[in-house]
């Protein structure tokens, strides 16, 4: 696959597209029923919760941390098949929510959904321009997107700090911005598998959690910080189960050779999990005023 | 090899040279008693000890099952029962 373009680094459309276009209905057959491809959240080892009700949390949690119930506008970066979308319009009073992906086949589901409010542009965070600011900001399961393997870390926090100044610029003065990513861990960049560098998920680097702390500064300041690590263990294994209950219909939609590509990714993500090689963070950050100004800067209408 | 044939001891010591080759060491080297964990193996190494066991014992299992179980004797014998159950 070409390298990323150099007006925009990280992973690029086609790079995007090469993992999330697949097959809506392969995604379909293995996650849940709400279609959210990121880590769920339980109450601890000894919650028996099923799959949908742990997504259903993590997208609560999401929420209450960007504080974006009964807001008027909300912006979910790296919407994915609409989950979060689609409850902020349909159950938490949000007036307009704004979904970003690269995905056509995300962005074309989440247009056939119809939900009332609801915007979603193929656009990056990059070249995003809203017309109004937002009160609220979601973003999960995008940032391990938003820079390439063998960038250096200046160059990582870089565009780590221009991904948290833009947010900071469309946010309304008392906005939030929850943050859900995977990041490196006891694992260096150097150690990352080829495998999922160039197979699952191409021009895609993990951040770690100095860079991200590093790079909101001025911007954000972080109100929590969680590691659900073992959470997204436990998705995975979850997944995994699904899928390979799935292998029949799975690999008629997207072929053996894809079929066990899958399921080596969601083993080694998995295991990688369990040893705290990656982790997964969420961090809930609240909006520092504006240096100079006391508006957003956004595109006037 | 018959499913039958398989004991809990043979699982231990195939799982005990996995690791032993996998780190360079000598298999007498490998305690029955350690946790896995503390071999230090990378993620790559743990999917494909679990992959060869599936393989061998013709069993399909959760990428976890080393957390679950994490010394190579509380593993071989939660394997060696799934076996006889199957």
């Amino acid at each position: 696959m070409a390298a990323a373009t150099p007006e925009r680094p990280g992973a690029s459309t086609e790079a995007i597209q090469h993992h999330y276009d697949i097959s809506n209905e392969f995604y379909r057959l293995w996650l849940d029923d709400t279609t959210t491809y990121s880590c769920a959240l339980w109450e601890g080892p000894q919650d028996e919760s099923d799959l949908t009700t742990a997504q259903r949390r993590k997208i609560d949690y999401h929420i209450r941390a960007a504080r974006a119930a009964h807001a008027r506008a909300v912006l979910d970066i790296g919407c994915g098949w609409g989950s979060v979308l689609r409850e902020l319009v349909t159950a938490r009073g949000v007036t307009h929510a704004t979904g970003l992906t690269l995905s056509e086949a995300q962005a074309g589901h989440v247009r056939a959904m119809n939900l009332p409010g609801v915007e979603v542009r193929l656009e990056s965070w990059a070249d995003h321009k809203p017309e109004r600011p937002y009160d609220a900001i979601i973003s999960i399961g995008a940032f391990e997107h938003f820079a390439s393997p063998g960038y250096a870390t200046e160059k990582k926090i870089e565009i780590y700090q221009d991904f948290f100044a833009r947010c900071r610029s469309w946010l309304d003065t008392r906005g939030q911005l929850s943050l859900q990513t995977i990041a490196y861990a006891t694992m260096r960049p150097d150690e990352a598998s080829a495998f999922m560098q160039n197979e699952i998920f191409p021009q895609s680097d993990l951040p770690r959690l100095g860079e991200i702390v590093a790079a909101s500064e001025g911007s954000f300041e972080i109100v929590s910080l969680r590691n659900d690590r073992l959470d997204y263990a436990r998705t995975c294994e979850l997944w995994l189960k699904r899928l390979r209950a799935n292998r029949t219909a799975a690999s008629a939609l997207v072929g053996e050779q894809v079929f066990a590509r899958y399921e080596q990714y969601l083993k080694l993500s998995a295991v990688g999990f369990r040893m705290g090689k990656i982790c997964l963070l969420r961090l809930a950050m609240r909006a520092l005023p504006l240096a100079g100004s006391a508006r957003p800067a956004v595109v006037a209408s | 090899m018959e499913k039958r044939s398989i004991t809990i001891s043979s699982i231990e010591a195939r799982i005990a040279s996995y690791i032993a080759d996998s780190l360079g060491i000598k298999v007498e080297q490998v305690s029955l008693e350690t946790d896995v964990e503390r071999y230090g193996l990378n993620s790559a190494v743990v999917v494909s000890l679990i992959g060869e066991l599936e393989d061998w014992l013709g069993l399909e299992l959760s990428p976890s099952i080393l957390y679950e179980f994490p010394t190579v004797r509380a593993v071989s014998k939660h394997l060696h029962a799934q076996l006889s159950s199957d």
